[in-house]
């Protein structure tokens, strides 16, 4: 075939696909296989100039055409149009999908301009180019802004400006590397087998001579279907596929709970039946977890809150008299998985001196390094993970996983490196999905119509993982009337849950502020009024009035519409909190004429190369090509993992202080070389090589919350961020779909440290919200408890046809206590939008959805088609 | 994916008569089904017969004034074509409506009609079903149930037949021409799939080894009129909760003088919607005909407990369907009111 505009032989065997060809024997990993079934796009080659899903595609149909990967669009000229435009508008973030993204788009774009000139393309003409893309990380906005620019020539020449994402070229290229493009020499092939029992105990297993690794804990016993039994592992995938279908597991089957909504009643199987086995239950929370007490299948509650009695009082007293201004209501939301594309992957290597090696996916470097050493008996620095780059976290990318554990003790025992990578299915059911939850909701107003009492009982339904805090959340929210808020864990026979962007946050939202709407509709006040008048918090109050402001909001029509299409607002509010880890550390060295960062710190697609390198160059007044920033390596300077909305927060302050270290000491050896504003003279680096200064992440004013930081935690904050999502739909009463069009982010969180990753960032907490709203639901089969939804067809995240026009406003006011002016969007940049959506599907059809996602079958049942 | 061998046919005989050998071979087309059953270990075929370099690629107009399409046109190929725009438009529709534009690059006419069902639990092997392993049970009937049959589903499969294409081609009254290695024959495509009955691992009517080589459309002037509705969950990459094709031509008065229906996402096959047609023909073209057609088809609805929606659905996506070909027959501008040409088109 012509590879790349170059001859290229190959044999592949006949059970090889394109896709495995390309990137396991050609090496050209820009190429990526998220699905593996055709869905995503990430694998999309160009074969006789024609896009084509290159994971279903024989490789031997390549034979005799001409086949063009990402590696291969650049031309004579540098970078293909449509490569500089996805970098100058960064439509990306995590980077895993746009390979795929970007051979289709400029096969689109080399069409366009060929049939129309160089015209912009509209909306739905780009997104019907692109529907067999996903991105997890919802870049959406970015990527319709970079198609239709470089559709109307604008990227035809190279920017002179650098594109606002510090890697942005690595991963347009295809050159930027993820844990499952690394295949050291030797590499052996891990599997893991699975139970394919809920419940049962495991009485042997016979791996079948294969190396392999028991994962099972002490108590023998497997409490979901894809529980990892064991690994074993094999010189090539072919044969540790073959393994681990030898391997013969004995069962001793027990009864399983499968039905969250039964699994508390009596008689039901029990899921932890010993205090010890209860103790070891996993965590689908960050830090430990709260207390609580085990009823059978049932734990807690934690209870929280202030005057609670008083409250519960005030809602029973209200519902006894009929009082119209308490809402009591329940609220359901069923699990939702990560889906981050990059799926959960290791390879472990021990070097000849016992040290570990990992590359792995994660979104906690310096924690898998910790966590490993601790496991392995070694101390820290010899133990050395790498993660360049990290195709998606959300959450479910902590700590020291399954696939880290399995792939080093698979290496040991094989003497070679060990390589595992999940596929979809397992990645779709055992990497931790946001439990469900049900949530019993009361509200009540006062005379004056002010918030009386808050009580909130959420029943969550993580598997048979626990720490549910969805209740809890209700500190955070609308002053200090009295509430009671108690989380429950329900235990079932289904994988556990892990933390999801804002743990409980969804779900919290998803009740409450439909509740609020419900409320104002009660009291006949506007609902962005009557959240203006419960929160009291200044920075917020600025959103509400922004949102006021917006014609979408002042212009809309009062009540249910008529006819058809109906088009309905919604508004809903958010509060998070944000953390910092004051241990941060940021190391800068000259080198080579440029100023290098080195930082622990993963890149998960939220930007932390990019915030380190603006703060750098902003604060020493260099160009691009002078600074050069590397992360992800825990042998760099410490750094938190990227989560609790913490990264940003860290890094950037202690960046920061590294770089006027650094200008102090570049000052002290050569003074010519620092200008008046403290810009440093480009020129003059050379001669200041192996310079080099630390900065720390220094204290908030004021401190933190907690008067040291917590294990794990981090320091909490003083001051919670906020959010305001308006969000306008159409509905289409006939067949049930809703369609968002627009939307509105409006996000408290102090100064931007880069406004258009930030945005970037804000614009994909509204698609995974839009996700949460309207399509994602995990299924399972409730006779086996088998995860149904192991594909992304099945599981079904937001495309770019499903996004609706996003703006987002920042108000940076009201953060000037924390050092560098800005804190963490991660999480409160996507929790209320479940609600705005759920809100505005009201207002356009007067019925209340109470349950995501909000099908089609439940709208039309909702609003009584008969 | 299980190792196998390759081999390539000389002609359309040679292959049927390759395949049809051998109880463990399989044509392969574009290969976006097969490969992906191979993967998940649905299918296991010892040997793959490559059919894609036959001279079976061609869009071309028939004399007696129908189209015939050659078996390996691409379906985005077959979607774009100038005479199945111009003439049949909602084959190009229900094209565009199904997979992506990177599978339908790949995905082939035969191959888009030979698909087989996406029932979660066919293409799970770790659990029973008679469609995969005759005899082992049907792991819907009390599983997870909405993506699956209202109409002609048995005890032994309620699974639905996934190709939006087919919808539309049954709907355009297609003929499906089949060579095995001595004949060719042709199969209407309202016979080409079955329902399942005690024997749900026939997904059609073909021989072990009986070759598709094309598909012929007739002459049907209202099927310029005729369109697409595809019902989902997501705008992106979804297969049909409920779709439906409709044609419909007027008389002189106005009334329906003739009109062709067909459902997809409710049926072990595409499913011709033979009692509406009956229903509404040679009759006044109102609202209420249209919706006492829908009634009438769905009149033998049986769901599951997990999909009773689909039954109103169906019906809702039947009567829009008809009230859009209706305005398009009757030279709807694209400007009706309320409920007319204009808001349908969303």
């Amino acid at each position: 075939m012509t590879l790349n505009g170059a001859a290229a032989e190959a044999s592949p065997g006949s059970d090889t696909t394109a896709a495995e060809l390309v990137r396991d024997e050609l090496g050209l990993t820009g190429t990526k296989v998220a699905c593996g079934a055709g869905v995503c796009g990430a694998c999309t080659l160009l074969v006789d100039g024609t896009p084509t899903a290159s994971c279903l595609l024989p490789a031997t149909a390549l034979a005799g055409r001409t086949v063009t990967t990402v590696e291969g669009l650049a031309g004579p000229d540098g970078l293909h149009p449509v490569q500089r435009a996805f970098a100058a508008h960064d439509g990306m973030q995590c980077g895993y999908c746009t390979p795929g993204f970007v051979v289709e788009a400029a096969a689109f774009v080399d069409r366009h301009r060929a049939e129309h000139g160089d015209t912009r393309p509209s909306r739905a003409e780009i997104a019907d180019a692109l529907a067999g893309h996903l991105c997890r990380c919802g870049a959406y906005e970015g990527i319709y802004a970079a198609v239709a620019a470089a559709c109307a020539g604008e990227h035809d020449t190279e920017s002179p400006l650098p594109p606002p994402r510090a890697e942005a070229e690595e991963k347009v290229t295809g050159r930027a590397r993820y844990t499952t493009d690394v295949r050291p020499e030797g590499c052996w092939e891990a599997v893991l087998v699975r139970s394919t029992r809920a419940h049962a105990r495991v009485a042997a297993v016979d791996a079948g001579g294969a190396v392999h690794v028991d994962l099972l804990g002490a108590d023998r016993t497997v409490r979901y279907v894809g529980q990892p039994l064991l690994a074993v592992a094999a010189p090539t995938p072919a044969e540790a596929r073959a393994a681990a279908e030898r391997v013969a597991v004995d069962y001793r089957d027990l009864p399983a709970a499968l039905d969250p909504a039964a699994a508390h009643h009596a008689g039901a199987p029990v899921v932890y039946p010993t205090r010890e086995a209860q103790n070891a239950a996993p965590s689908n929370n960050e830090g430990p977890p709260l207390p609580g007490r085990w009823r059978g299948n049932l734990r807690g509650p934690s209870g929280f809150g202030w005057r609670g009695g008083t409250a519960v009082r005030r809602v029973k007293d209200a519902a006894k008299r009929g009082d119209r201004r308490l809402v009591a209501e329940v609220f359901r939301t069923g699990p939702q998985v990560h889906t981050a594309l990059e799926p959960h992957a290791c390879v472990a290597r021990w070097d000849e001196h016992g040290d570990l090696h990992l590359h792995t996916s994660t979104q906690a470097v310096v924690g898998v390094a910790e966590a490993a050493a601790k496991r392995w008996g070694l101390p820290r620095e010899r133990v050395h993970v790498t993660a360049e780059h990290v195709g998606g976290g959300f959450g479910a990318k902590g700590g020291l996983r399954v696939e880290v554990v399995a792939a080093a003790e698979l290496a040991r025992a094989a003497g070679a490196p060990v390589r595992l990578v999940f596929d979809r299915a397992e990645e779709l059911t055992d990497a931790g999905h946001r439990p469900g939850a049900r949530v019993e909701l009361g509200l009540l107003a006062d005379a004056k119509g002010d918030l009386a009492a808050l009580t909130m009982d959420a029943y969550n339904d993580g598997g048979m993982s626990t720490g549910g805090m969805v209740a809890t959340l209700g500190l955070l929210m609308y002053g200090n009337a009295p509430r009671r808020l108690r989380d429950f864990d329900v235990l079932t026979n289904r994988p556990p849950g892990a933390p999801f962007r804002g743990p409980g946050g969804a779900q919290f939202h998803w009740a409450l502020e439909q509740g609020v709407d419900m409320m104002a509709e009660r009291l006949g006040e506007d609902p962005l009024a009557l959240r203006r008048r419960w929160d009291g918090n200044r920075k917020r109050r600025a959103l509400y009035d922004w949102a006021a402001a917006l014609p979408v909001w002042a212009e809309r029509t009062r009540g249910a519409g008529t006819g058809r299409f109906r088009r309905g607002v919604g508004v809903a509010a958010a509060n998070w909190i944000y953390l910092t880890d004051p241990a941060t550390v940021v190391d800068l060295v000259v080198e080579d004429g440029a100023v290098v960062a080195r930082s622990a710190v993963q890149d998960i697609g939220t930007g932390s190369r990019s915030v380190i390198t603006d703060v750098v160059r902003t604060e020493l007044g260099l160009p691009a090509d002078r600074v050069r920033v590397g992360v992800g390596r825990s042998g760099w300077s410490y750094a938190p993992g990227s989560n609790g909305s913490r990264t940003t927060a860290s890094i950037g302050p202690a960046a920061r202080d590294a770089a006027r270290a650094l200008r102090e000491e570049v000052r002290r050896r050569a003074p010519g070389a620092v200008s008046g504003s403290g810009a440093l003279d480009p020129e003059a680096l050379k001669s200041l090589e192996g310079t080099q200064a630390g900065g720390r992440r220094r204290r908030d004013r004021g401190g933190y919350l907690t008067p040291v930081a917590l294990p794990g935690m981090g320091a909490p904050g003083r001051g919670l961020t906020g959010a305001v999502h308006v969000m306008e739909v159409e509905v289409d009463t006939l067949l049930g779909q809703v369609r968002p069009l627009r939307c509105w982010a409006g996000i408290s969180a102090g100064r931007m440290y880069n406004d258009r990753l930030a945005r970037n960032q804000c614009e994909g907490g509204v698609v995974q919200g839009i996700g949460y709203a309207l399509y994602e639901q995990r299924r399972d089969d409730p006779v086996t408890g088998a995860v149904l939804t192991t594909n992304l067809e099945d599981y079904r995240i937001p495309g770019i046809g499903d996004t609706p026009e996003i703006t987002v406003h920042f108000h940076e006011e009201g953060w000037e206590h924390v050092v560098g002016g800005g804190v963490g969007i991660g999480e409160v940049s996507t929790i209320g939008v479940a609600a705005a959506v759920g809100n505005a599907v009201h207002d356009a059809t007067g019925w209340r959805p109470r349950e995501v996602p909000i099908r089609p079958d439940r709208l039309l049942e909702g609003i009584g088609l008969k | 994916m299980n190792p196998f061998d390759y081999r390539r046919a000389e002609d359309a005989a040679g292959a049927a008569a390759m395949v049809a050998d051998n109880p463990a071979a399989a044509f392969l087309g574009g290969g976006t089904n097969l490969v992906d059953h191979m993967k998940l270990g649905v299918a296991a075929p010892e040997v793959l017969v490559d059919i894609t370099h036959l001279p079976m690629d061609e869009v071309e107009a028939l004399p007696e004034g129908g189209v015939r399409i050659g078996a390996n046109v691409r379906n985005s190929d077959l979607a774009a074509h100038p005479l199945i725009r111009r003439r049949y438009p909602v084959l190009s529709q229900a094209l565009l409506s199904g997979a992506s534009g990177q599978l339908r690059n790949l995905a082939t006419t035969a191959g888009n009609l030979l698909q087989r069902t996406r029932c979660v639990y066919f293409q799970d092997t770790s659990t029973p079903c008679n469609k995969r392993e005759p005899g082992t049970g049907c792991s819907a009937l009390e599983g997870y149930q909405r993506y699956h049959a209202i109409l002609g589903a048995s005890p032994d499969c309620v699974a639905v037949h996934p190709s939006d294409m087919a919808v539309a081609l049954t709907a355009l009254d297609a003929q499906v021409v089949v060579q095995d290695a001595a004949t060719e024959r042709r199969v209407p495509i309202a016979r080409l799939h079955r329902l399942p009955g005690e024997a749900p691992e026939h997904d059609t009517v073909l021989n072990h080894g009986d070759l598709i080589t094309a598909v012929e459309l007739p002459d049907m002037p209202m099927a310029v009129h005729a369109r697409y509705r595809k019902v989902r969950d997501r705008a992106s990459f979804a297969f049909a909760l409920v779709s439906v094709a409709a044609a419909m031509s007027l008389g002189a008065d106005g009334s329906v003088s003739d009109v062709r229906i067909a459902l997809g996402g409710v049926a072990h096959k595409p499913w011709r919607a033979l009692r509406a047609e009956e229903a509404l023909r040679d009759g006044p073209a109102t609202e209420e005909r249209f919706a006492a057609a829908a009634r009438a088809e769905l009149a033998e609805a049986r769901p599951l407990p997990g999909n009773t929606f689909k039954v109103a659905l169906a019906r809702s996506a039947i009567t829009a369907t008809l009230r859009q070909v209706h305005a398009e027959a009757r030279g709807g501008d694209g400007h009706g009111g309320p409920g007319g040409h204009g808001e349908e088109q969303r």
